[in-house]
């Protein structure tokens, strides 16, 4: 045997002698995962807590924990946004980095749900420490994916505005399409309408369309001499109709609720801001949880038997009930046709559990994850009982594809894959999807992918999203390629070939990895191994604020 | 007795572990075949001894193509 060779093992003994490799190394991957997230804790410095703190401000951050209730956890949602966004190829990546503004930690603003007077709110705070708060097109995608969330859940929505509007030089990303700025303000009215209330503390400037978050609002505050509102600042005013006049007497808050009354409260600082906003909110209705709450367990596993269960090589076969019994209440799976297919039929494993007290169906991949017929039809089959049950979903997805190749073509793999994304899109209940793995080809859409709707998608260190891995890429392309040049005549350079070959197999890692799909918000946030269960639960928590409704399944094929 | 180790799916051979005439015991890794961009070890299904190793490093496989015959 070579020396390079492989020791060999059992499967147990590979198992024994991998765990603490698989332990220490996932340690490390969320140590990069916590320090990832301090640049956009801190974004600007100690810089930026200076300037806001000479204008009487305090870091939006410190806002948020003053406005929530004490001892309670603040669910951040894509905090991974905007991470050096001008490296990536892909519509606007340049443009960022042309304006210099090609690294915004945290995409611009923050959002998430906290719960104030026991109420679970949607909280929006533009990032003030970056670029004035104004919104970039990823920015405006936060804001979007924030809101989406709020209205599927009916929570309440607060802003703390601070925002120049729409950032100037990047226009085009930001204006006039569905989704860009106008549709926050669309948004609100709605929503508005269907009863969820929205609540704006304005602490800064508004100008131009911003100022619609103040006169939109179900009830709004403003800060004296601090927050300003206008539809043009007193520049454009000048160059307009020739008026001078400050700020505060075009727009401050005196005007708005004394004069114009497109403002409704006037404070004196920020705290008394956050406390009349708590005000505010204390007249909302109580939440339900609509579901039945049994006593919750802890699991008899920690996480860091997930870590030491989690190969550390995301293309190394994982047992996913290690995983379940870490985040499964008392550990305690029921599974759905556990013997069905054999080994063709447990790449999927389906059952249900309790996640502190509240059910969940879950659909996860297991073993190499690829979906043959079998686990296809086993995963359709689990998710219409879930959806006739009510129950709300997991997708523990970690499947590099559907199974390819003539006798699975000829056995159905199109035909049975196509009703489990058939089921998974129309499925009513709320899904969640959180990737522990390779993440390819139809198999993103048939374990609810983002464009599948799951309320919340997560992944954490270990998923890789990609259409297909770089080797299979750079394989299509360079077949394509070799074959026009032997067809015209040409010689095949085999070190380009070769050079080819690398770069598209770096260019999938790289664009594969959690950070990089959390920059353009394709998930709402890498999750560590230690925050999964509690992150997970909370989600479901949330998911459970509404009612949950039926399901009308369409046209399978079955 | 002889058991014949086949491919559980089709792909590509990446690693040989064993050589003609190696004891393995039951569920030890003989071969890594990549398949589906997945590394899958093929394990022995009991023990015994390589008696014919019919597949080399890189070579493309089909399902229940005979890899390895033990006895």
């Amino acid at each position: 045997m070579s020396e390079e060779k492989k020791e060999r093992l059992t499967r147990a003994e590979r198992l024994a002698k991998e765990k603490e490799k698989n332990l220490k190394h996932w340690e490390a991957e969320d140590t990069l995962l916590l320090k990832h997230r301090e640049e956009a804790y801190n974004i600007g410095g100690e810089d930026q807590i200076k300037r806001l703190a000479k204008q009487g401000k305090k870091p939006m951050r410190d806002m948020i924990s003053a406005l929530i209730d004490p001892g309670s956890e603040f669910f951040e949602l894509g905090l991974d946004a905007g991470y050096n966004i001008g490296k990536v190829k892909l519509y606007g990546g340049e443009i960022y980095e042309s304006e210099k503004r090609g690294h915004i930690p945290g995409g611009g603003m923050v959002t998430g749900v906290g719960k104030i007077h026991g109420k679970d709110c949607m909280i929006f705070a533009n990032e003030n420490r970056y670029a004035a708060g104004t919104y970039f097109p990823i920015t405006l995608k936060k804001h979007m994916r924030a809101q989406a969330v709020a209205e599927r859940l009916r929570l309440p929505c607060v802003y703390i505005a601070d925002s120049g509007g729409i950032n100037l030089p990047l226009q085009l990303g930001c204006f006039a399409d569905d989704g860009h700025f106008g549709s926050m303000f669309y948004n609100m009215c709605r929503m508005s309408a269907m009863g969820i209330k929205q609540y704006t503390l304005s602490t800064g400037g508004n100008t131009a369309g911003g100022a619609y978050i103040v006169y939109l609002a179900s009830e709004s505050i403003m800060i004296e001499k601090l927050a300003f509102a206008f539809l043009a600042g007193p520049p454009m005013v000048k160059s307009a109709i020739g008026e001078t006049v400050s700020p505060e007497d075009l727009g401050g808050a005196y005007v708005h609720t004394q004069h114009s009354g497109g403002c409704d409260h006037i404070v004196k600082s920020q705290d008394e801001g956050i406390k009349k906003l708590r005000d505010i909110i204390e007249f909302e209705p109580s939440q339900s949880l609509y579901c039945e709450l049994k006593k919750p367990a802890e699991p008899k596993f920690d996480y860091k038997e997930m870590m030491r269960m989690s190969p550390a090589n995301t293309y190394n076969a994982i047992n996913i009930k290690e995983t379940l019994k870490c985040l499964a209440d008392d550990s305690y799976f029921h599974e759905y046709k556990p013997t069905y297919g054999l080994n063709r039929g447990e790449t999927i494993v389906a059952g249900k559990m309790w996640m502190k007290g509240m059910p969940i169906g879950v659909i996860a991949s297991s073993g190499n994850g690829v979906i043959y017929i079998e686990a296809a039809r086993k995963a359709t089959e689990w998710m219409i009982r879930c959806g006739n049950s009510n129950l709300p979903v997991m997708f523990l997805q970690g499947s590099p594809g559907y199974m390819v190749g003539k006798s699975e073509e000829w056995g159905g793999i199109g035909k049975y894959g196509s009703d489990m994304v058939r089921t998974c899109s129309v499925l009513n209940v709320p899904k969640i999807q959180y990737v522990i793995g390779p993440d390819h080809g139809a198999a993103n859409y048939g374990m609810c992918g983002r464009a599948f709707r799951p309320v919340f998608c997560f992944t954490n260190m270990r998923g890789r999203t990609t259409v297909m891995s770089g080797e299979t890429a750079g394989f299509i392309v360079e077949t394509v390629r070799r074959k026009n040049i032997i067809d015209k005549g040409q010689q095949v350079n085999e070190e380009e070939m070769a050079k080819f070959r690398q770069m598209m197999r770096d260019r999938y890692d790289a664009e594969g990895h959690p950070f990089l799909t959390g920059a353009l918000l394709f998930h709402d946030g890498v999750i560590a191994f230690s925050e999964a269960r509690n992150k997970l639960a909370r989600s479901l928590e949330l998911c459970y604020r509404t009612p949950i409704a039926r399901t009308d399944w369409g046209d399978l094929k079955v | 007795m002889s058991v014949n180790v086949v491919a559980p799916m089709p792909g590509t051979i990446t690693e040989i572990l064993v050589q003609v005439g190696d004891q393995v015991k039951a569920d030890e890794e003989m071969i890594i075949l990549e398949a589906m961009k997945m590394e899958n070890p093929i394990c022995a299904p009991s023990g015994g001894k390589v008696a014919e190793i019919k597949v080399s490093e890189e070579q493309k496989v089909d399902t229940n193509q005979v890899l390895i015959v033990l006895e």
